[in-house]
């Protein structure tokens, strides 16, 4: 197939995509949401200097972007694969496969589309709304804060990519759902365990019994192991201890971007011979 | 005959066993760490397989016996001193990461600091420099202690002498004569500042950032056991300014402002006190595991500051064109049974400061915003007026509103059609 047609066909598609999910209220949603855990954390400042009179912070937005993240990679991944089965299973997928349209377009389109959702409700429009929280709050946007946002943004594709693997390779497209579910709670589940039975779950006092010990050394190991598999974990310590310094990220963005690469090649490699 | 001699062999043999076997004793090494500030000291038992101790700084460690016990309310094992307590005569070896092996020999320390400025004047000292460096301090001691007694003398004199022109000028008016001879107050000796150890028996540690094995051996070269350790050796990662900050009702619970990337949030109507501090970023589990080797906590990429001395080089704190000088303040107690007290700058001619630091009145700094208060830090004063919380709260449901707008702007269209 000629590029130029291939071109044509994935923006057709693309286009075709966008605007089924922009008319269902679902990602609107999920944008308030996302938005709303920004406001959270900025209005908790704000009360927080009330008691307190002052705080010392290295990035109030950090652990929003986290959670913003987490939430968006769930949600898409579960977009993606819903739609992708669904495509499968009404046999619509013959539809756009009849004419100038080949697995790689296919592939392609609904990639590109949930890039640019994940591009707008990640990183566009959580920037924007930290403009707009400066207006209202005073609260400055930082530098660190808009390198977070991409990060997020990144770590969210790559997980939205391996759910792509995922539907390919499955028999029952809807199936491979539970399993990146499954999967992305469990490395989220990890980090949450992990900072709450090491920080807020500790003896107070050095007389105090230290019920949690087993607990706090299960899932300190899980999360020591996770970092190297889990893109969730990376980005989560690279925003904890304070590192979001531009060859780290870089080189975090860097790695995810090759990783990206990889699994969109399986991806499409398994879909062709799905469809062989 | 037989049976009455197996007797009396059992009852040998049970006596030399009761009173024959001596009671074993555990190892462990006992640590003066310098902690980046001061020396402290701790035990490293035996279940403790690794140490850390602060790269190129120097150290005193020696290997005792003791008998250890296990102290449950804070979990960890602790030495009983009164039961045992020798020091174990030998070398101790350290092999560093390419095999090679140095020994060292036990010598005589002594750790001394100036109480003024510990950060700047601590030192440890070893072998001839202990003794002569300890025995200047005892004669320091001896003088301050003879100037005392002197002042004292004095004081007495000066006392007698008042008394007796009292009771004079009860009984005449004093001539100008008899009032020239008033005595004057005798000055007090200066405070007496310098701080010392007694001369201990100690291995000089002194290494550079790595890992290293080591163990101790006693007079024939031979591995003594529970001794053999893993040592760490780390050095701060960063180091920089910054400040201790507190607020005018809290002034004796400063929070650490060191200067990195960190925001201070607060309002227009507070006052804040900032003290310069000189900080220094180490490893969080390393200096953790520094402090107390027996701690259990898990090991992160956590990174932690430590304030290592006040800065006095910064008088003054430049902000938006104003410049605000570092001055003396007083805190004075309030009388009666009320709690409280008042912050209030040091009369001129006192010098009984309760602290120093840079007194920041926002209300007086006019409508800036942001300050910076260093190379990467700043302050961030924040909005607040009524209905912000529900302004924000709305705001964010803006998508859905746009959602909405275009799904009816799209239904119009359609009844148009």
């Amino acid at each position: 197939m000629q590029s130029e047609e291939r071109w044509k066909s994935i923006k057709i598609l693309t286009k075709y995509f966008l605007k089924t999910h922009l008319n269902r209220i679902d990602i609107w949603l999920l944008a308030s949401a996302c938005l709303f855990v920004f406001s959270l954390f900025a209005l908790n400042t704000i009360r927080t200097i009330h008691k307190d009179i002052f705080i010392i912070s290295d990035g109030i937005y950090a652990m929003p972007t986290f959670l913003v993240s987490c939430l968006l990679s769930i949600f898409i991944s579960f977009l993606s694969i819903m739609k992708v089965s669904k495509d499968f299973d009404s046999r619509i997928y013959e539809t756009y496969l009849y004419g100038p349209v080949d697995d790689l377009c296919y592939l392609t389109s609904v990639v590109i589309t949930y890039t640019l959702i994940n591009f707008g409700i990640t990183f566009l429009l959580p920037t924007v709304w930290l403009f707009l929280l400066f207006f209202l709050t005073g609260i400055p946007v930082t530098s660190i804060a808009i390198i977070e946002l991409f990060v997020g943004m990144s770590v969210v594709e790559t997980m939205f990519l391996l759910g792509l693997v995922f539907v390919a390779k499955s028999e029952k497209e809807r199936n491979s759902v539970w399993v990146v579910l499954i999967l992305q709670i469990f490395y989220i589940g990890i980090i949450f365990a992990h900072t709450v039975v090491s920080k807020y779950l500790i003896p107070i006092k050095r007389t105090d019994i230290d019920v949690f010990k087993f607990f706090r050394d299960v899932f300190s190991f899980l999360y020591a192991s996770s970092r190297y598999l889990s893109p969730f974990t990376s980005m989560f310590l690279i925003q904890s201890t304070g590192q979001s310094t531009p060859i780290m990220v870089f080189s975090f963005l860097g790695i995810l971007l090759a990783v990206d690469s990889v699994l969109f090649i399986i991806a499409r490699k398994l879909l062709s011979r799905k469809l062989a | 005959m037989k049976k009455l001699l197996i007797t009396i062999i059992s009852s040998i043999l049970l006596v030399t066993s009761l009173f024959g076997e001596e009671a074993e004793y555990d190892f462990v090494y006992a640590l003066n760490y310098y902690n980046g500030v001061s020396y402290n000291s701790t035990i490293i038992p035996p279940h403790t397989k690794q140490m850390y101790l602060l790269a190129d700084s120097m150290n005193a460690l020696v290997f005792r016996e003791t008998s250890l016990y296990y102290w449950s309310l804070t979990s960890e094992f602790k030495a009983d001193w009164a039961v045992k307590n020798s020091v174990v005569s030998g070398l101790l070896a350290v092999k560093d990461s390419n095999g090679n092996i140095q020994r060292f020999a036990g010598q005589p320390y002594v750790i001394q600091y100036d109480m003024r400025d510990m950060a700047n004047t601590i030192s440890i000292y070893w072998g001839p420099d202990a003794f002569s460096q300890y025995d200047k301090f005892t004669k320091m001691q001896q003088a301050y202690n003879n100037a005392v007694y002197e002042y004292n003398l004095a004081l007495q004199d000066y006392n007698t002498k008042v008394n007796e022109l009292l009771q004079l000028s009860m009984q005449s008016s004093l001539s100008e004569e008899q009032l020239a001879t008033f005595p004057e107050v005798p000055e007090p000796p200066a405070n007496f500042s310098l701080v010392s150890t007694e001369i201990n028996l100690g291995y000089p540690m002194q290494f550079s950032e790595g890992k290293y094995e080591m163990w101790f051996e006693d007079m024939n070269q031979k591995e003594i056991r529970d001794s053999r350790k893993r040592l760490v050796t780390f050095s701060a990662t960063s180091e920089s300014g910054g400040f201790k900050v507190f607020e005018e009702n809290r002034w004796t619970v400063p929070v650490d402002f060191p200067d990195s990337k960190k925001t201070l949030f607060t309002h227009k109507a507070s006052t804040l006190y900032f003290q310069p501090y000189r900080y220094k970023q180490f490893e969080k589990y390393a200096y953790e595991s520094l402090v107390n080797p027996q701690q259990t906590n898990v090991k992160d990429q956590m990174h932690i500051w430590i304030p290592i001395d006040q800065d006095f080089g910064i008088e003054k704190l430049s902000l938006s064109n104003q410049e605000i000088a570092k001055s003396g303040y007083k805190v004075i107690q309030t009388t009666g049974s009320k709690l409280g007290y008042t912050i209030s700058p040091l009369p001129d001619g006192d010098l009984d400061t309760s602290f120093e630091g840079i007194k920041l009145d926002f209300q007086a700094l006019g409508d800036t915003k942001r300050f910076a208060v260093g190379r990467e830090s700043s302050v961030v004063i924040l909005n607040d007026y009524p209905g912000l919380g529900l302004i924000v709260s709305l705001s964010s449901l803006f998508p859905l509103l746009l959602f909405l707008i275009i799904k009816e702007k799209k239904k119009h269209i359609r009844h148009k059609r």
